[in-house]
């Protein structure tokens, strides 16, 4: 097993300087002065000079890419133009936040999904079935911002203003006073505060996950191994859940690695609407501001989420299935 | 399987020594493309002042633990939200922007004097001041019972500092106009004790206003900084210290900035504001900070647009508040490209352009057409003035179109000159305004009634900001936003000796409006200078360097539990300090 | 029940007024639905805008399109039902081939062919949009009229600047309808061949190939769209849909190559090699056509991932410029009046996710249709 993960992990480092590279050349390639890239619109013309400089922008492509790569190997990711500190710090700051509502999501999306797979592949084409289907494939097309805003008009607004017995907080990851509440309120506050931005980007993936542990139930139930399980007089719920789903989740669990980019991506649109402080809507500010080493320290910091997600993933996969070797 | 582990080993070797050769470890700083500041890129110099400060302020402010005023106004927190966050902090030296000046002037920190309603001087951090007969010489007397919120006392060498750091040209001070009157020499400033203060000047109507504009920053904390490396300084983000009615927190990045009352504030000037803490939060959606101001999770949405007060109005918990300001919209015309260099030409676009029907629409009322860059409070308003030159009228526009030579020649629904050269024109506006995409949107479709084809383009903001500002030029139309301040002066807009720099988007080249620039603020008393100031308005309109379009007014939606809020042209924040919630409903 | 009608005066007299009726009478709802509605509203269109069609011949060139599209609509239509019900009916099922047991098993599964409906019918109002749209789609009504909620006069109300959002809405369709084709018609052709190529060859090939796949498949897609938009800093529809489209070929790519390496060592292209064919021939004349069932489910599920891609950069401020109406930038522009002004969001919302519903339906059905395993 170790050598598995060692060697995934070497063969993740050329996947990760590729990405560098891939960002190093859409910004040099761009239209436009690379040392724009790094000078701030501010800066007095001696600074920019100075910036041209440093970055060796008379030298050819190859050794600006090199010293490049080596201020990336420090961990230099330069300093942000429109905040005016550090990119590692700011990155610091955030990068928590986005991983919780990553993960909330995730784990949501994935026990919603399964639920509703397996309920779907027992009841398969019944009306229950088709009903879920749609409903899945609803929330499956809508564009994640849109179905974000009506969940803050619904949820806050409407639940606020028409007196529901709960409404949820629209924005940020606490409230002012979390400083002062107690250990049990501040999870209590964070949940809250979580519920409507989990839940929007879960609801997507959820569907996509409903339709695959779906399928993927349905090929386990024809096995044979199920019809002697309730030849042997096992009840319906023990051979669904104890011997089918453990073989149709193992397909499902690929699905991590296949949604995390999605997943990532997701937290640009929901972490904007809901005004969570996290690498997404970071990265979309900085975009917006054009302040590139945000946008390329952020993009790289995405892209290496990814490629541990990924990592990650295939650990599970090879614990899960007995049937891959770990080569 | 040996060939595939060769080959990765390889790679992680090829990556190890990448990294080793990238960095020297610190010996020789010229390394990589980031490294601007040297001395602040490394993590311990900015950590250590952090911490050093911070450690300050706490030792400082605990001694007033338990203190508690005695009043039932005292207490609560109160949240105020807007799309924009406080760039550079609370760092004056370098901040352009609105939100982070008025957190300096009126949260965190303290100018020199303050505006009453009527745009006089009023003492804040300056107990007095005098200027010499020929207003060439002016003394302030400073406060002796204003300490920095780490216990340092804030003296005349503070305003000498910042001073100097205004004036010198390595800080890149955004607002170096304020002080052009203000003699830069080695003379210029002299302190004359630990409280007084002497500047030499040129004499000009409006003297004293840098100081309500600018805060005065703590010496002995940024006084050895660099001035090349003040923007970068976690001073302004990570850090600031102030000395004025609220101390600062913490500031969650992209999230929200914190402050707590300051106990020691002089009583002079109002003592420890009621509130126990302020804090300001940064929301970008629109309809999220609607919310959260309906549902009561934000008591102050600052500036909502006219199409978003319906539900500010319908709510029973929350007021609109409306009050004329100090801003105004504007298209900017490149008089530099052939199709705008004619006045007549820009004379016709905003003829041709219903700006009474858009202020009337767009603004829902609130707001008024402006012809000129004299807002309508102030004491220099001429509500006359171009309004019936330039006023709507298509027919007109055409005519003037035509005498300047533009006539559709090819049938095409567009103008041409002589030359051939199509009335074709750009509008540019920034990303996230919708107000001022809307405007672009209306001139393209009223003016092509007329024959002229505009094309809206969205353009980020900064990089708008460039192509304004710098050479080449690169814009026909722009719509932008202008906040005047008091002290009214065109000069860097309008004045041909500007004409390369930031402000002079349009071009202007015109004599008579130099001389009109020169001698206005020269003259002291209001009353003269009114006339003055309309026939240079006057000027104006004939040249047209701008269609002017409109003074909106400034709306805020307030939470009805806050009491004591006053806002006006001054600015939101005015009289923070002087807020309060009742006690049942914190 | 018979598969079709016999032939016999009945059927075609119905089949002449009322194309697509007799099919319909037999239970073939699919067809025969889409042909009778196509028919009856076609005419509809013919009948209320005759004006605007005779004008159409001289006029813009999606007005002729638009035009030859209710011509060929009512042609086809009515020509079809007729041969259809002329035609003797068929018993003899041997021989056929994968394709039609494929469009077969399509055919059964009702909400995949209510979702190709849908999809056909969004692109016939696509096309016919310049005939029927009430108004001008950039035209400005007088500002007063701004914000209005839908009434007898705007169907679905007026947007920021009074502008019809009805209107709107149906040139909007062709925008993003557009988009959508283009990009995966990119993305398709460019993952195929290079999928294709990868598996086929293998070696380095394939190594390079599977490498540069591998990452721009971590890297989060909409990070580096955005990116190259906002770097590229223009808003052109050509950027946009260049952009779109070749970030999405490696997930076709994976595909191919997948089918290709399992195709490989099938009988059939042994026999080419031992014929002789250059690699080049067999690759495109007899490899790529047998990975196609994939290709096409990719890539309408594809149309329909680049719809919902184009609306959130449309929210992020990166979409067209205006006033180029687009689903996207119509949600984008109303976003900040759902509270006052929610018609502007919401109808454009909702035409994206039923768009984007109907293509994932059809892409589904198809999957199940081309996968033996699944059939019930």
């Amino acid at each position: 097993m170790r050598t598995f993960i060692a060697r995934r992990l070497l063969g993740a480092i050329p996947l990760v300087l590729g990405i560098a590279t891939i960002i190093f050349f859409v910004v040099n390639l761009a239209p436009g002065d690379p040392a724009d890239r790094f000078s701030s619109p501010t800066m007095s013309a001696e600074a920019r000079e100075q910036v041209r400089v440093n970055m060796g922008l008379d030298q050819p492509i190859h050794i600006r890419y090199v010293r490049w790569l080596g201020a990336l190997a420090q961990g230099d990711l330069g300093v942000s133009f429109s905040r005016n500190r550090p990119v590692v710090d700011i990155i610091q700051e955030l990068l928590p936040n986005t991983l919780l509502l990553s993960f909330t999501a995730i784990g949501v999306a994935f026990v919603m999904g399964i639920l509703l797979g397996i309920l779907q592949a027992v009841r398969q084409y019944s009306l229950l079935d088709s009903i879920a289907s749609i409903v899945g494939l609803f929330f499956y097309s809508m564009p994640s911002f849109w179905l974000a805003l009506m969940m803050v008009l619904v949820f806050s607004l409407f639940a606020s203003v028409w007196g529901w017995p709960i409404s949820f907080p629209p924005s940020d990851i606490q409230d002012i006073d979390y400083a002062f509440f107690s250990p049990i309120e501040k999870v209590q506050d964070r949940l809250m505060h979580l519920a409507l931005p989990a839940t929007s980007l879960a609801l997507v993936l959820a569907a996509g996950i409903a339709r695959y542990t779906r399928t993927s139930m349905l090929e386990e139930i024809r096995q044979d191994f199920v019809r002697t399980a309730r030849a042997k007089g096992l009840s319906e719920p023990v051979v669904i859940f104890k011997h089918t789903l453990r073989n149709a989740l193992i397909p499902v669990i690929t699905l991590v690695g296949l949604y995390l980019p999605f997943l990532f991506s997701g937290t640009v649109f929901i972490e904007s609407v809901f005004a969570w402080p996290g690498m997404g809507k970071l990265v979309v500010d900085a975009i917006l501001q054009r302040d590139y080493p945000i946008i390329m320290g952020g993009s790289l910091v995405f892209a290496m989420m990814v490629v541990v997600g990924n990592l990650v993933a295939d650990v599970l996969y090879a614990v899960v299935d007995p049937r891959i070797r770990y080569d | 399987m040996r060939v595939r582990l060769t080959r990765l080993i390889l790679v992680a070797g090829l990556a190890v020594t990448i990294g080793a050769c990238g960095g020297d470890g610190g010996a020789s700083r010229e390394a990589g493309p980031w490294m601007l500041e040297a001395s602040l890129a490394e993590a311990g110099a900015g950590v250590q002042f952090c911490e050093e400060v911070t450690a300050n302020v706490s030792a400082y402010m605990s001694q007033f633990e338990g203190q508690m005023p005695p009043s039932e106004r005292h207490g609560g927190a109160v949240v105020v939200a807007s799309i924009g966050d406080i760039p550079d902090g609370m760092n004056n030296h370098v901040s352009q922007d609105y939100t982070a000046s008025q957190h300096q002037s009126f949260v965190n920190l303290m100018t020199l004097v303050k505006y009453d309603e009527d745009q006089n001087p009023e003492p804040y951090l300056a107990e007095s001041w005098e200027v010499s007969d020929d207003a060439s010489e002016i003394t302030f007397h400073i406060r002796d019972d204003v300490y920095w919120h780490d216990g340092e006392l804030t003296d005349a060498y503070d305003v000498a500092y910042t001073f100097k750091r205004a004036i010198d040209p390595e800080t890149a001070f955004p607002n170096a106009a304020y002080w052009t009157h203000y003699e830069q020499g080695p003379d210029g400033v002299e302190v004359v004790d630990s409280f007084t203060v002497k500047f030499q000047m040129r004499p000009h109507a409006d003297y004293i206003d840098p100081w309500r504009a600018t805060t005065i920053m703590p010496e002995h904390l940024l006084g050895d900084v660099p001035s090349a490396e003040l923007r970068q300084h976690p001073y302004g983000t990570v850090c600031p210290v102030g000395n004025g009615p609220f101390i600062f927190v913490e500031h969650r990045e992209a999230a929200s900035w914190t402050f707590q009352a300051n106990p020691a504030f002089p009583a002079d000037l109002g003592g420890r504001p009621y509130l126990d803490r302020y804090v300001y939060r940064v929301i970008t959606e629109r309809t999220t900070l609607l919310t959260e101001l309906l549902t009561g999770g934000v008591d102050v949405f600052i500036r909502p647009f006219p199409d978003e007060v319906q539900a500010i109005l319908d709510s029973d918990a929350v007021d609109l508040l409306r009050y004329p300001f100090r801003g105004y919209v504007l298209v900017g015309w490149n008089a530099r490209r052939t199709q705008l260099a004619d006045k007549r030409v820009r004379q016709a676009l905003t003829r041709g352009t219903n700006r009474q029907e858009i202020v009337d629409a767009l603004l829902q009322g609130y707001g008024t057409v402006a012809n000129g860059s004299v807002p309508p409070f102030h004491w220099a308003y001429d509500p006359s003035i171009g309004r019936d030159a330039m006023s709507y009228d298509q027919d007109a526009a055409r005519a003037l179109l035509a005498a300047a030579g533009w006539v559709d020649r090819d049938g095409d629904g567009v103008r041409e000159n002589a030359a051939g050269v199509r009335l074709a024109i750009s509008i540019k506006y920034n990303h996230g305004n919708d107000m001022r995409q809307d405007i672009a949107e209306i001139m393209q479709a009223q003016l092509s009634q007329i024959g002229v084809e505009v094309t809206p383009m969205v353009v980020e903001w900064g990089t708008l900001l460039d192509q304004i500002g710098q050479t080449p030029r690169d814009f026909d139309g722009v719509v932008m936003g202008w906040i005047v301040e008091y002290k009214l002066d065109d000069t860097d807009l309008f004045h041909s000796d500007n004409i390369s720099e930031t402000y002079a988007w349009s071009g202007t080249q015109r004599p008579d409006i130099d001389r009109f620039l020169e001698e206005l603020p020269l003259v002291v008393d209001r009353e003269e200078a009114k006339p003055i100031w309309s026939e240079y308005q006057e000027l104006l309109v004939d040249e047209q360097p701008y269609t002017f379009f409109f003074f909106d007014d400034r709306l805020d939606g307030i939470n009805k539990r806050l009491r004591g809020v006053e806002m006006d042209a001054r600015g939101e924040w005015l009289n923070i300090k002087d807020w309060w919630i009742p006690a049942d409903q914190r | 029940m018979t598969d079709r009608l016999g032939p016999g005066r009945r059927g075609l007299a119905l089949s002449a007024v009322l194309p697509g009726l007799p099919q319909l009478a037999v239970g073939r709802w699919g067809v025969g639905g889409l042909g009778l509605t196509v028919w009856i509203a076609f005419l509809a269109v013919l009948l209320t805008r005759w004006a605007r069609f005779a004008a159409a011949w001289g006029g813009p060139l999606d007005h002729q399109i638009a035009s030859l599209t209710v011509v060929a609509g009512l042609l086809g239509t009515w020509g079809w039902s007729m041969f259809d019900v002329s035609r003797p009916v068929e018993l003899d099922r041997s021989g056929v081939s994968q394709w039609r047991l494929a469009v077969q098993a399509f055919k059964k599964n009702r909400i995949a062919v209510i979702g190709a409906m849908v999809v056909v019918w969004v692109y016939l109002i696509a096309l016919v949009t310049p005939l029927i749209a009430p108004y001008d789609p950039a035209m400005q009504g007088p500002l007063p009229g701004r914000l209005a909620a839908p009434s007898s006069e705007f169907l679905l109300g007026t947007d920021h600047v009074a502008r019809d959002v009805f209107s709107r809405l149906m040139y909007g369709a062709r925008v993003s309808l557009s988009i959508g084709f283009v990009a995966v018609g990119i993305s398709v052709t460019i993952g195929t061949l290079l999928g294709a190529v990868a598996g086929y060859l293998g070696g380095w090939i394939d190594t390079v190939v599977m490498r540069f796949v591998d990452m721009v498949i971590s890297f989060p897609r909409l990070v580096l769209l955005i990116a190259i938009v906002a770097l590229f800093d223009t808003q052109s529809i050509f950027l946009i849909v260049a952009v779109l489209g070749f970030t999405q070929w490696p997930g076709t790519a994976r595909i191919v190559r997948g089918e290709v390496l399992s195709l490989r060592e099938r009988e059939f292209v042994e026999a080419t090699r031992a014929l002789g064919f250059s690699r080049r021939r067999i690759i495109i004349r007899h490899v790529i056509p047998n990975v196609l069932a994939p290709v096409i489910i990719a890539a309408t599920l594809g149309i329909g991932n680049v719809i919902v891609l184009e609306a959130g950069l449309s929210f992020l401020g990166l979409g067209l410029e205006p006033p180029t109406p687009s689903w996207g930038s119509m949600v984008a522009d109303g976003r900040d009046l759902l509270l006052n002004a929610w018609w502007i969001s919401t109808f454009p919302g909702l035409a994206i996710v039923l768009t984007v519903v109907a293509f994932n339906l059809v892409g589904d059905g198809l999957r199940d249709a081309l996968d033996p395993r699944l059939r019930a």
